[in-house]
């Protein structure tokens, strides 16, 4: 460390020296973003001495940056600063994103804009222009619509979250960036804290006419047939708002009241309000006494081994995930629907700004495939697909990261619809996705364990499969385990398609997510459908324009 | 046997569907095993063919001997016995050098 503080102490002599011989120049917009960089550069370009003209640019550039250290917001930080330059690698990847986030939304995007040097990727620009509109209607409106700022928070949010994402560990550059958009995430975190959470909002478009006493709960289920319109009862709104905010005491009511041969409505009432109650104590925004995680645990264990006897639809997966998510009521929710014009304007504004694709085959000798894509689309309960990933509708999309191949997002997903008949729909995440990484959501149902252990291993051992390369150990039950932390998808992390030789170090050029919650997406009707049987059933290649033909779904 | 009797739409589906991950880690590994004779890529397509068969069949028996039954327990057991008898399906290398 001596060397370390010696060589900050040289600089900032030399600094000082140089200042003094330099114009004071007030309402410096650079920001100190680079400054450690900046420092390592410029300490190896003084050893180097031979591009004195390179060293005296980056020299200045430096002084501009100190001096607004100096002179805007690090003043009173300054010693936490210079902390942090002492520390190694590690710590300081670690302490970063806390220095920043002392700062205000505004601020950081003022330091962003004044970060750049160049190479922006696609997901960076994403989170500079959502802080920048975010800032800018905040600026703009005194009392700017708790609903608005809620989506334009999430949407930051969200591209935070992404950019985050979509830095590879094995990348060292770009750490200051990674650490400020950190900040980023966390801030617009806060924010989003302070807002009451939206009511009743994207739930489907079956009304539900719900009353409770006590003991007893019944329901009464109306189809609608207008997918767009998603209008819930005020009552059933009142009722959904109860169990958002539902108590251990609530849940602990709601299980007593339950008899051996409770109706499934009555269970389906009970896994909502335990379901509220875990996914806000596991998010840290609900307390528990240690003996009410323990029987919280155990009740919904026993829930989960009820659910198990529930019937799927005859046209859905029968298996836990099927059976749990129709007990909350998530397969009962519905996409947004649209022509491609629409989709192409929505994925502009969507969470992952990507068009995706999902392929269905025709079954056995049935003709088509369309009845199996007007399901997602809407006209009967989700069908969860089976997978390593977990369990929902997987979709193909492009990522980030350049472009070896000439692969594309349609393409891939063609792969899984290699027979005649079979359809391709496009679609794209909207507001209502609540994302997670697959990585993360591995290491969080790693963590339940410790904190209910009862319930993880229920999850697992009904849900789980035979193990082969390439299998998480958690793979299908992901799905569950991400809803009870609160995502509704999930960005897959482990797996893609690439066909570069080297997918460790360049990621994958077509990625896939999966959702298990239909309200995440925005689907046009427009789809393609496939004219004539691929060659290979394993080896599908995407039809011609002459081989596929437009179907509409509804 | 009328599979269309036997099984839901939802498990037809299922067992459609059960070899779409595999399908992507061959095309995957088709993409890095350039000048792929036609032959082997007949004989994949064959093992492909056959799992799901295998599998079809498999279901249809575990369903009538069980009143409640999970896709995933089926799959699983279904699957220890198929590595078995076919440890190159899940094995990529093994897979494209047999």
């Amino acid at each position: 460390m001596g060397t370390e503080q010696q060589q900050y102490d040289e600089e900032n002599r030399k600094l000082r020296a140089y200042e003094a011989m330099t114009p004071k120049q007030e309402n410096v917009s650079e920001s100190d973003l680079g400054y450690r960089d900046m420092n390592t550069r410029f300490i190896n370009l003084e050893k180097s001495r031979t591009r004195k003209s390179e060293w005296e640019e980056q020299r200045k550039l430096h002084v501009v940056r100190k001096r607004q250290i100096e002179t805007l917001w690090v003043q009173k930080t300054r010693d936490k600063a210079k902390a942090l330059e002492s520390l190694g690698d590690k710590e300081y990847n670690r302490k970063q994103p806390e220095y920043y986030a002392a700062y205000s939304l505004e601020q950081m995007e003022i330091l962003l804009k004044s970060s750049y040097r160049g190479g922006n990727s696609e997901v960076y620009n994403n989170v500079a222009t959502d802080l920048e509109l975010y800032n800018a209607v905040s600026k703009k409106s005194e009392s700017l619509d708790p609903e608005e700022k809620r989506l334009l928070l999430t949407r930051l949010k969200q591209s935070a979250d992404d950019y985050i994402k979509s830095r590879h560990p094995i990348f060292s550059t770009g750490r200051i960036r990674k650490a400020m958009i950190t900040a980023v995430s966390k801030l617009a975190g806060a924010e989003l804290a302070k807002i009451e959470p939206a009511s009743g909002t994207a739930e489907d478009t079956t009304t539900a006419v719900v009353t409770t006493t006590a003991t007893t709960t019944t329901t009464t289920t109306t189809s609608s047939s207008d997918i767009h319109t998603g209008t819930v009862s005020s009552q059933a709104a009142v009722l959904e708002k109860n169990i958002e905010s539902a108590t251990f005491a609530d849940a602990k009511k709601a299980f007593d009241a339950l008899s051996a041969g409770a109706s499934e409505a009555a269970v389906c009432e009970a896994v909502k309000i335990h379901f509220s109650v875990i996914n806000r104590f596991l998010k840290g925004e609900l307390q528990l006494e240690p003996e009410e995680t323990q029987l919280l645990d155990s009740q919904m264990t026993e829930l989960m081994d009820r659910v198990e006897t529930h019937k799927a639809d005859a046209d859905q997966l029968p298996c836990l995930s099927t059976r749990f998510f129709n007990a909350l009521g998530w397969t009962s929710r519905k996409p947004v629907l649209t022509d491609n014009a629409g989709l192409m304007q929505a994925a502009s504004v969507s969470p992952l700004k990507k068009i995706m694709y999902h392929t269905i085959n025709p079954l056995l000798r049935r003709k088509s495939a369309l009845p199996l894509a007007q399901q997602l689309s809407g006209k009967s309960r989700h069908y969860l697909s089976d997978g390593v990933h977990g369990k929902g509708t997987y979709m193909t999309y492009r990522s980030d990261i350049p472009k070896i191949t000439d692969v594309n997002a349609s393409d891939v997903s063609w792969i899984y619809g290699g027979k005649k008949g079979a359809v391709q729909v496009s679609m794209c995440f909207n507001q209502n996705a609540r994302i997670i990484s697959e990585e993360e959501i591995i290491k969080k149902a790693h963590e339940m364990k410790q904190i209910l252990p009862g319930l993880h291993d229920k999850i697992l051992e009904t849900e789980k499969r035979f193990k082969y390369q390439r299998t998480s150990a958690y793979d299908a039950s992901l799905s569950i385990f991400a809803a009870l932390y609160g995502f509704n998808a999930i960005d897959i992390t482990t797996s893609g398609y690439n066909i570069s030789p080297y997918p460790d170090t360049s990621g994958y050029e077509v990625k896939y997510a999966v959702t298990f919650d239909r309200s995440t997406l925005t689907i046009s009707t427009e789809a393609e459908t496939r004219n004539s049987d691929s060659k290979y059933k394993s080896f599908v290649a995407p039809p011609s324009k002459k081989e596929k033909s437009r179907i509409k779904l509804i | 046997m009328d599979y269309e009797k036997e099984l839901t739409t939802g498990e037809l589906r299922f067992i459609e569907e059960s070899t779409d991950g595999w399908r992507m880690m061959v095309q995957e590994a088709m993409g890095k095993n350039s000048g792929i004779p036609d032959a082997v890529m007949e004989r994949i397509s064959e093992l492909e063919d056959s799992y799901q068969e295998e599998l079809l069949n498999f279901f249809v028996l575990e369903k009538k001997s069980s009143s409640s039954i999970n896709a995933d327990d089926i799959r699983s057991r279904f699957d220890e016995q198929w590595n078995e008898k076919h440890p190159e399906f899940f094995d990529m290398e093994k897979l494209f050098s047999d």
